[in-house]
């Protein structure tokens, strides 16, 4: 193609470097791609939750349940609203934590066992309380009959009219297959769902004449909010009678906050990507100074100097851009599978957006315009004298504002570090997207004004390396650090692109190491147990009878158990947890109170309640006071007995009564959670075996010691930190290819000196070694301040996370630090391979007349 | 002094500082020239007298300190750089020592450059474009990149892009200091048959005596002063003039 036009050139550039181009597009490809595949991890996870939870309760228009959202209400409610004034249908459910016991082993030789959400449902209103579609059998009709999820059957290689085993509070029960559903999205997040007869599964469940919820059809014509009225004035206030809608966007309101923190870390990457294309196009301007002195000297005007850079770095996001949302569907697979092992939420199908498509596109190709906005025009200011001269030769950036930008970033920093501290200190009572977005405001704050700083760090901190390298690599050492120090801006800006992703690991990993620590210091602080007993599955809710507990406490050597179970209560936005206890609690537990009557645990018996620290302090209660809940019977009052200075269970939002007046007012007896303590001088292994052949009979509990506890907690821990790690790893994985593309644009200016060096005796393997140990130092530039701002970071973290009463201690992530020194180290040495092999190839005789 | 419409350029007290106070370098002092329409003079002097400086400023590439230059009749101070750049666009062609050609464009991709920089449809200039690639003899190398040609043809490229547009002035800056003796000879000789052939006015700035000798005239340079001229020279002259303004003393 014959170039035709002026504004073509810049195409005709992009095409001849394609080495190039491919190196500074690598940072948009990345950026887009994690970008794009956020936005769509963040989309499946909406629209699967929201089709899964409208369809979970039905086609209904209205649904009716307990006030506070969990307990359990008489079946006799239904007739109440089905003789309700233009109510044309009503199907009740009674949802139940249960779990399927597969006949497949796991690696300790027990049966697999699987979560499942049971609906009790009557068979002619099945297709009402829930709205999933049947596509094989048909709906349970009496006695043991089970309905489930065709993508668990599936994948349980299960078939309508098979026996399946069920775990329920009293032990596995045998129902038949007689029907599947199809979910949207594949699966309830990986938890198996099942529909049984409502009077089978009261029985079961031990529930008899309860049930959960009320789906409610409106007939035709019906006005639903005159409808919802009349339900309500009807019912009173034990209940809740919600559009069915409403639910769901409480759902996607409560993703908001997590899809936000997803998109700052991806938008990082680009961040840093932005960097890259800064970094390239600074150089590309300033390699082809003469030519665009020549250009200038022709006739061009500077707006069209501008205007070609501009156009260049255009085409470039756009390629970039698109490649990324490709590269970024793939990154939308790896993030969902990621997510569902983070989150034990399986999601099977992706749901691709127009919109997440063209918004990747279109902040790319922005981003990439406004990185190179400063080399475009740097690029118009270039003189056309500059086409009578020699040899380009790179005048740093503005003298004057140099001066000022450390003291500038300095001053930035001291504004937002503040700020993310205030923020964090406040977030967990005060959660929305501004607040977030400020937050995230403030941290992108700290790392601009870190990098205005750093550029008067470089020369410090080379001059620190130098003899460890001199040591290290002998006198090439010595001179890269020197030779790093000579174009301090570039190599100030590829390190403050390290730095920004090695300073959000770091920090994550302090939060996330001083929340584990934390709580294993108080789980060794505060409880007395040396087993606990929970569900096997992480997801799991299952609950067991009073049977369980007698059984064990039976067992020779138990000296004390203590069962916990659970509720949680929703009033509008705000979820806290109820927790009702027995006895044995204090023998087991260590209670110790921040204020309240001495003896505040007994007055539970008598319908007392305990707070938390952290909920008596957000809701402004003190001892003495009483706390309103709502409850199926209505709004209840509960005398605050006692405030609880470590509340281990409910993380410091806990509410604590008697297991009694749990059952009593919330319909909740199963218990959750068992821990035993043995008998001074007990053999705990046999107590072990022993408690562990009762289990036989409850096949989805398992039993931990103590430590396994921990080691489960700290899974469960790492494995969600795993999905952060991986998006954020994609930033460092961008500016390491920034380190790649610096050391190009260094072999390239020092074309001559390298010749020099070869001409007085330099061996291919030094010239080499000196380009490496160049980007060796650049990357621990970055690296060690991501290092120190990752700790400060972590550090505001972790105090800020410290609102109300839990308390997290700050512990230091000294492996994480290391391991990000060390990486410093081989990402130096790997980004220079290319590099460095392009310098020992200079050709000597050229490099030394080069003019 | 001649008619002011047969004037190509001409510099009224011309000078050109470099930085301030004690440091200041003076590159040129009171510089007043004249170059008739249709001359081809050459500027010679020692290196650090500010020829090249002069060139940059008649071409209007940089802005002198003080005085005039005036470029057919336009007196060029005060001009904005936008104005400044039309005006190089419209009147003048610039060859370079270092040949400059976009190393991305093919021979006469290069020599349509200055039509594309303007805007103007390359198709008007087909005809040129043929008409000044046979005359620098490059037909046949036409598709060719500048790594694809030797020195002397990718200077014959430069020479067939400063004239494509029919400037009134060609500007060239040491044209044959990259080039051997005889290509050298070569390319200078396209210059002047160029120039005479189009009416253009030649400012050359160049080391080399055979270059200098080919002009109408040479101005020698010192310490920024126009301190000698030479009419219709030959190379023993000039060298004899080179020697004295070089002598000690």
């Amino acid at each position: 193609m014959k170039l035709s036009r002026f504004s073509n050139l810049s195409l005709r550039n992009l095409g001849s470097r394609p080495q190039r181009t491919l190196l500074t597009a690598i940072g948009i490809v990345l950026g887009v791609g994690i970008v794009f595949g956020v936005l769509t991890l963040s989309n499946t996870m909406s629209a699967t939750f929201q089709e899964l939870f409208s369809r979970a309760y039905g086609n209904a228009d209205l649904t009716i349940t307990a006030a506070g959202g969990s307990g359990t209400f008489g079946e006799e409610v239904v007739r109440e609203v089905r003789s309700t004034g233009e109510v044309a249908s009503a199907a009740p459910r009674l949802s139940l934590p249960a779990s399927l016991i597969l006949d497949q082993a796991n690696e300790n030789g027990l049966p697999e066992i699987q979560s499942m959400r049971l609906f009790g449902v009557e068979p002619e209103s099945a297709a009402l309380a829930t709205g999933f579609d049947l596509t094989e059998g048909r709906y349970p009709q009496d006695g043991p009959e089970l309905t489930l999820d065709g993508g668990t059957a599936e994948a349980a290689g299960l078939e309508v009219g098979d026996r399946v085993r069920v775990g329920t509070p009293q032990g596995p029960e045998e129902l038949e297959l007689v029907g599947l559903l199809r979910i949207p999205g594949g699966s309830f997040g990986g938890v198996a769902f099942g529909l049984a007869p409502m009077p089978y599964a009261q029985d079961a469940f031990d529930s008899a004449g309860e049930v959960s919820g009320v789906s409610v059809g409106v007939a035709e014509g019906a006005a639903l909010p005159e409808v919802r009225q009349r339900l309500e004035d009807r019912l009173g206030g034990g209940f809740q009678v919600e559009r069915s809608t409403t639910r769901t966007e409480q759902v996607s309101n409560q993703l908001q906050g997590f899809q936000i923190a997803l998109l700052f870390f991806a938008g990082t990457a680009l961040f840093v990507g932005a960097f890259l294309v800064f970094n390239a196009l600074s150089m590309t301007v300033l390699e082809r100074t003469r030519e665009l002195g020549m250009l200038r000297a022709l006739g061009s005007t500077r707006a069209m100097i501008v205007r070609s850079v501009m156009i260049e770095a255009a085409l470039l996001g756009l390629l970039g851009s698109v490649a990324g949302v490709l590269f970024g569907y793939g990154m939308a697979r790896a993030l969902v599978y990621l997510f569902g092992q983070a989150f034990a939420f399986e999601i099977t199908e992706l749901y691709l957006s127009p919109f997440a498509l063209v918004a990747a596109i279109v902040v790319g190709v922005l981003v990439t315009a406004l990185a190179a906005l400063y080399p475009a025009w740097r690029a118009g200011r270039v003189s056309p004298v500059e086409a009578m001269r020699s040899r380009a030769e790179g005048n740093g950036p503005g003298r004057r504002w140099a001066r000022y930008a450390p003291l500038f970033g300095l001053a930035l920093v001291g504004v937002c570090a503040p700020w993310i501290y205030y923020l964090a200190r406040n977030l967990s009572t005060n959660l929305d997207g501004l607040v977030y977005a400020s937050g995230i405001a403030g941290v992108i704050g700290t790392f601009l004004g870190v990098s205005l700083v750093i550029p008067a760090l470089v020369r410090p901190l080379a001059r620190l390396f130098s003899p460890v390298l001199r040591l290290l690599f002998g006198v090439e050492g010595r001179m890269a650090a020197a030779n790093a120090t000579r174009n301090r801006a570039r190599t100030a800006l590829t390190a403050s692109a390290l730095m920004v992703g090695i300073s959000l690991v770091i920090a994550f990993s302090a939060l996330g190491g001083s929340v584990l620590g934390t709580i294993q210091a108080s789980l060794e602080d505060s409880l007395g147990s040396d087993y606990v007993v929970q569900p096997v599955a992480q997801n799991s809710s299952a609950t067991f009878s009073t049977e369980l507990p007698e059984r064990v406490s039976e067992v020779s050597g138990v000296e004390a158990t203590t069962t916990l179970s659970s509720t949680f209560l929703r009033q509008g936005e705000e979820v806290s947890f109820v927790f009702g206890v027995d006895e044995g609690y204090p023998e087991i537990f260590n209670v110790a109170l921040a204020a309240g009557v001495p003896d505040a645990f007994s007055e539970l018996e008598n319908g007392a309640a305990l707070v938390g620290k952290q909920l008596a302090e957000s809701r402004g209660l003190e001892a003495g006071e009483e706390i309103e809940l709502p409850t199926p019977r209505g709004p209840q009052e509960y005398p605050v007995a006692g405030i609880l200075e470590t509340d281990l269970v409910g993380g410091g939002g806990g509410i604590y009564l008697s297991r009694e007046i749990l059952e009593r007012d919330f319909n909740k007896r199963g218990g959750e959670f068992l821990a035993i303590k043995a008998a001074a001088g007990t053999d705990r292994e046999a107590l072990g075996r022993e408690v562990r052949a009762v289990l036989e009979d409850y096949p989805q509990f398992t039993l931990y010691s103590n430590a396994e506890w921990k080691a489960q907690i700290e899974g469960d821990f790492n494995r969600q930190y795993v999905f952060f790690y991986a998006i954020m790893g994609v930033s460092v994985a961008v500016s390491a290819f920034g380190v790649v593309n610096t050391l190009s644009m260094s072999v390239f200016e020092r074309t001559r000196e390298i010749g020099i060096l070869r001409a007085v005796g330099s061996t291919r393997l030094q010239v080499g070694r000196l380009i490496i140990d160049e980007g060796v130092v650049i990357s621990l530039i970055g690296c060690l301040i991501g290092v120190i701002v990752g700790s400060a970071l972590g550090y505001l973290f972790v105090r800020g996370s410290g609102a109300g009463g839990f308390e997290v201690t700050f512990f230091y992530p000294t492996a994480s630090a290391l391991y990000a020194l060390l990486a410093g180290l081989f990402v130096g040495i790997f980004a220079g391979l290319l590099p460095a092999r392009s310098a020992a190839r200079t050709n000597i005789v050229e490099a030394v007349q080069y003019e | 002094m001649g008619n002011e419409s047969q004037i190509a350029v001409r510099t009224v007290n011309l000078a050109k500082t470099y930085g301030q106070g004690p440091t200041a370098v003076r590159a040129l002092e009171d510089i007043s020239l004249e170059f008739p329409g249709g001359e081809f003079a050459a500027i010679m002097g020692p290196s650090g007298s500010g020829k090249s400086t002069l060139l940059h400023v008649l071409g209007a590439l940089d802005r002198p300190s003080s005085g005039e230059v005036v470029v057919g009749g336009v007196n060029l101070s005060g001009l904005s750089d936008k104005k400044l750049t039309l005006l190089r666009r419209k009147r003048m062609g610039f060859v370079f020592q270092f040949f400059n050609l976009i190393p991305t464009l093919s021979a006469e991709e290069n020599v349509l450059l200055p039509v594309l920089i303007s805007g103007e449809k390359p198709a008007k200039y087909a005809g040129r474009v043929d008409e000044l690639l046979d005359l620098v003899g490059l037909t046949a190398r036409r598709e060719h990149r500048p790594d694809e040609l030797s020195g002397g043809e990718q200077q014959r490229v430069a020479i067939a892009r400063a004239l494509v547009r029919n400037p009134d002035i060609i500007l060239a800056d040491e044209p044959t200091g990259n080039l051997d003796s005889q290509t050298g000879t070569g390319v200078l000789n396209l210059l002047r048959e160029s120039a005479a052939r189009y009416e253009q006015t030649v400012v050359m700035v160049t080391h080399d005596l055979r270059a200098a000798a080919a002009a109408d005239r040479v101005v020698f340079l010192g310490d920024g002063r126009v301190v000698d001229e030479l009419r219709d020279p030959v190379q023993d002259e000039i060298l004899e003039r080179i020697r004295t303004l070089e002598a000690p003393g």
